[in-house]
């Protein structure tokens, strides 16, 4: 069978399959750097981590191990369900909901094999929360009266 | 235990269940033969007896779905706390207006309202343009008994929301605090009724494929065009207030974080925005049947993927409280809608073919344009898809970090910006490649002058000036066209001719609209500002001209939707010494959930910029850590997703003006 190629709509299909043909070579190769594995903190600390492999941790957020300071670095323990756990060190904005026991999940790279450097967290809107009216473990915020 | 209201709430729902199970049976009757029955179907078939009784058992689904609703609001609204979700949802100090949010704010309540917005929107289909299909009017009417079905199969075995607690209960745990915001009170309603109504294109777009008279309603998309447009605005809308939503409330400065459930939001509406554009084509050049039905029946498979990906959890979001063990349903109803449409795309034999006079057409431009859309559906699939399929090979979760977003989606839509300001620029009727060319040289000169632009001030924001000098072309191409249109002679002596205008009106405004929401999402993306401090009260941090002063941190007890404590800070900000207005971000604390605040976001509004202030924590001493974030020309997103809203509501109505005139 012979194609015209002077003829628009073989022209138009042609484009169209070119252009998916690059589209899928540029998606696949971005696609391939913007891998993020997920991982609890029990298999965070069984892999050997390489410098630029992206993680997401997934843990609940240890009670009174929160610690800010003024450069907006946040330092915090996260907890499997073996309760194994490792520390996350956040530069940026803790999103609501944040605070102890609630489930998060950090994304960024290993700094050592229970230390994780993160830059964005989410936390896990529950459909029934923890801390609860009959069993609160509760956390008292100092009030500015 | 009794509660009268859940008896008649679930009694609602399993009656409405019950006839839709009926219709699909008579439908059964009608079209296969019966042994022993034959001649008893052959007279209710010629009595019209078996569509008839379809089509009210259609009216009795929605008024059973609907007192089914009622009651649910009413236990919510009188505080009937031994209904379990009436006890997981709300309080007694909800105020009434967010017992409206409590409805749908967990799983069971947002699936009986997605069950009854579905039977209205049937239900009105069936009342006003079901008529307009002849043949086909009991295969439709039988595809929305079986999505009503597959809908309230769940509803009524696995997760009703009329299920009775076994303690009386005497106040709730109350309202989700990230609910407890006024875009709440319709974003999910809407984004809910977007999704819905995408099963009207697939049901009539399934029914005409599965059509035994060869060529009957092939034009079906042009006579459904209302609904897609429908299916349009909602779905905008609803993406829009989401956006809005997470910016005014979450406190991290954006307004879209390509998480794996927003993402799905868009997903049902970009095959509809296809649709539409393809059911254009078809209306001016023929051709593109299998075109349409695959996009027709892609949006409601893409509505049922997305609620498979909320419920299941699969992929983790931001967005999984209404996360529950069936998930797996989805996936069978989704199977079962996969099928259906594999079937109808196979079974059908149209012939119809589209003639492309050049490349440099309108029609050309447009194809492309649907090619584009399709692509950056795909592209956002593939992010939902992709860790599915790893996990299950590999047993490894992944996600998609928003880079692959940024590159890939960014330059998909940089290239539908593009091609769509070229396409602006073209004249309706082609005639000749040397006038298309003449036509879209201003368009190409001001994409050339933004890119030497560009190669000068800086290389490396190339791709940035591109954009606008796109979105600015899609601008000049639209109000060149506007004007053309209006200089027309004798448009408003025939009604044709004032149809013909609103619709092109319609679409330039819509055009206009989504060059302007890019500028301010490129805009508030690319060129955002962040500072973080941390002052004491009577401290003042210098930003450039701005300057903020911490004047005081107060606490009070609002009582009310569960906030035990609201923390505001009172900052004064100031431009080039003088006060210009005053900030109160702050922090809800709750009672039911004291150790997860929720941010109270303020933000200084103007059209040059926003100024978005967060307050991230303080000390004992009140030295208090605060963000700002600075995002230019970010209320051009939200002008032009309005103008968006407008164009197609404009063309929701065109008929109906032109009936007026």
């Amino acid at each position: 069978m012979k194609i015209n190629f002077y003829d628009a709509k073989n022209q138009l299909i042609f484009l169209l399959i070119f252009s998916t043909i690059l589209i899928i070579i540029f998606a696949v190769y971005s696609a391939n750097n913007a891998l993020s594995y997920y991982m609890t903190p029990q298999e965070f600390i069984e892999t050997q981590h390489s410098n630029n492999l992206r993680i997401r941790v997934g843990g609940r957020v240890v009670e009174k191990s929160v610690k800010y300071n003024d450069l907006g670095i946040t330092k915090f323990e996260i907890f499997d369900e073996n309760n194994i756990k490792i520390s996350i060190i956040h530069d940026g904005v803790l999103p609501s909901l944040f605070g102890p026991k609630t489930f998060i999940i950090a994304e960024g790279f290993a700094l050592n094999k229970n230390q994780l450097k993160s830059r964005s967290i989410i936390v896990k809107h529950e459909n029934e929360f923890l801390t609860d009216l009959e069993k609160a473990d509760i956390y008292v915020p100092d009030y500015p009266k | 235990m009794f509660n009268i209201l859940s008896a008649v709430g679930f009694t609602g729902t399993f009656l409405a269940l019950g006839l839709s199970i009926i219709n699909i049976s008579l439908y059964f009757i009608h079209k296969f033969k019966i042994p022993y029955i034959e001649s008893y179907q052959k007279k209710i078939k010629d009595n019209n007896f078996i569509f008839s009784m379809m089509k009210i058992n259609i009216y009795l689904i929605n008024l059973c779905l609907f007192i089914a609703i009622a009651c649910l609001y009413i236990a919510i609204l009188t505080n009937q706390f031994n209904i379990s979700y009436v006890f997981s949802v709300s309080s007694i100090n909800l105020e009434t207006k967010y017992k409206w949010a409590a409805l749908y704010s967990s799983q069971e309540g947002s699936l009986l309202l997605w069950a009854f917005i579905l039977s209205t929107f049937i239900h009105i289909f069936v009342r006003t343009s079901l008529n307009k299909f002849h043949e086909l009017q009991l295969s439709i009417v039988s595809i929305f008994s079986i999505i009503i079905m597959l809908t309230l199969i769940p509803l009524v075995l696995f997760t009703s929301p009329f299920v009775l607690s076994a303690i009386n209960q005497i106040d709730g745990k109350g309202l989700n605090p990230l609910l407890i915001d006024p875009t709440m009170l319709i974003h999910p309603p809407i984004l809910l009724s977007g999704l819905v109504s995408t099963a009207i294109p697939f049901s009539v777009a399934i029914a005409t494929g599965i059509a035994t008279k060869k060529g009957i309603a092939v034009t079906w998309s042009v006579v459904i065009r209302k609904w897609i447009l429908v299916s349009i605005f909602l779905l905008t809308l609803g993406n829009i207030l989401g956006a809005w939503w997470a910016y005014t409330v979450l406190g991290w400065g954006g307004f879209w974080g390509w998480d794996p459930v927003e993402n799905s939001a868009i997903l049902a509406l970009l095959p509809m925005i296809g649709l539409l554009h393809a059911t254009y084509l078809h209306q001016k050049k023929g051709g593109f049947e299998y075109i349409n039905l695959l996009l027709g029946t892609l949006g409601f498979i893409l509505a049922i993927f997305t609620t498979f990906n909320v419920r299941s959890g699969a992929i983790d979001s931001v967005h999984s409280f209404a996360e529950s063990d069936i998930g797996l349903y989805y996936l069978i109803f989704l199977s079962v809608l996969v099928i259906l449409s594999i079937y109808s795309i196979n079974k059908n034999d149209f012939h119809g073919s589209i003639k492309i006079t050049s490349l440099l057409s309108k029609e050309s431009a447009i194809i492309i344009n649907i090619f584009i859309t399709t692509m950056i559906m795909l592209a956002i699939l593939s992010t939902l898809i992709l860790p599915i399929t790893f996990e299950m090979l590999k047993d490894q979760k992944i996600i998609l970090s928003p880079d692959f977003y940024n590159q890939t989606i960014g330059a998909l839509i940089l290239i539908l910006l593009t091609a769509l300001s070229i396409s602006s620029s073209l004249p309706k009727k082609f005639t000749s490649n040397k006038k298309s060319i003449l036509e879209v040289t201003p368009i190409l000169l001001l994409l050339s002058i933004f890119l030497l632009i560009a190669i000068i001030i800086n290389i490396d924001q190339i791709l940035i000036f591109l954009a606008f000098a796109s979105c600015i072309g899609i601008c000049y191409g639209s109000i060149i066209s506007i004007t053309r249109i209006k200089f027309k002679k004798n448009y408003n002596k025939n009604n044709l001719h004032i149809q013909l205008f609103i619709r092109s009106l319609s679409s330039h405004i819509t055009h206009i609209g989504l060059a302007l929401f890019a500028i301010g999402a490129i805009s508030a993306t690319t060129f955002q500002s962040h500072n973080q401090f941390t002052i004491a009260p009577g401290e003042s941090y210098n930003i450039g001209q701005y300057s903020f002063k911490y004047n005081a941190l107060r606490s009070r007890n609002p009582n009310k939707n569960g906030i035990e404590t609201e923390v505001i800070a009172d900052i004064s900000l100031f431009k080039n010494n003088k006060l210009i207005t005053s900030l109160f971000p702050g922090k809800n604390f709750f009672t039911s959930f004291p150790a997860q605040p929720v941010a109270i976001v303020d933000i200084d509004r103007s059209i040059i910029q926003d100024t978005y202030i967060f307050l991230q924590k303080w000390d004992n001493n009140l030295n208090t850590q605060f963000h700002i974030y600075i995002n230019p020309f970010i209320n051009l997103l939200w002008l032009g997703g309005l103008l968006y809203l407008l164009g197609t509501g404009m063309a929701l109505f065109e008929e109906s003006v032109v009936k007026n005139e």
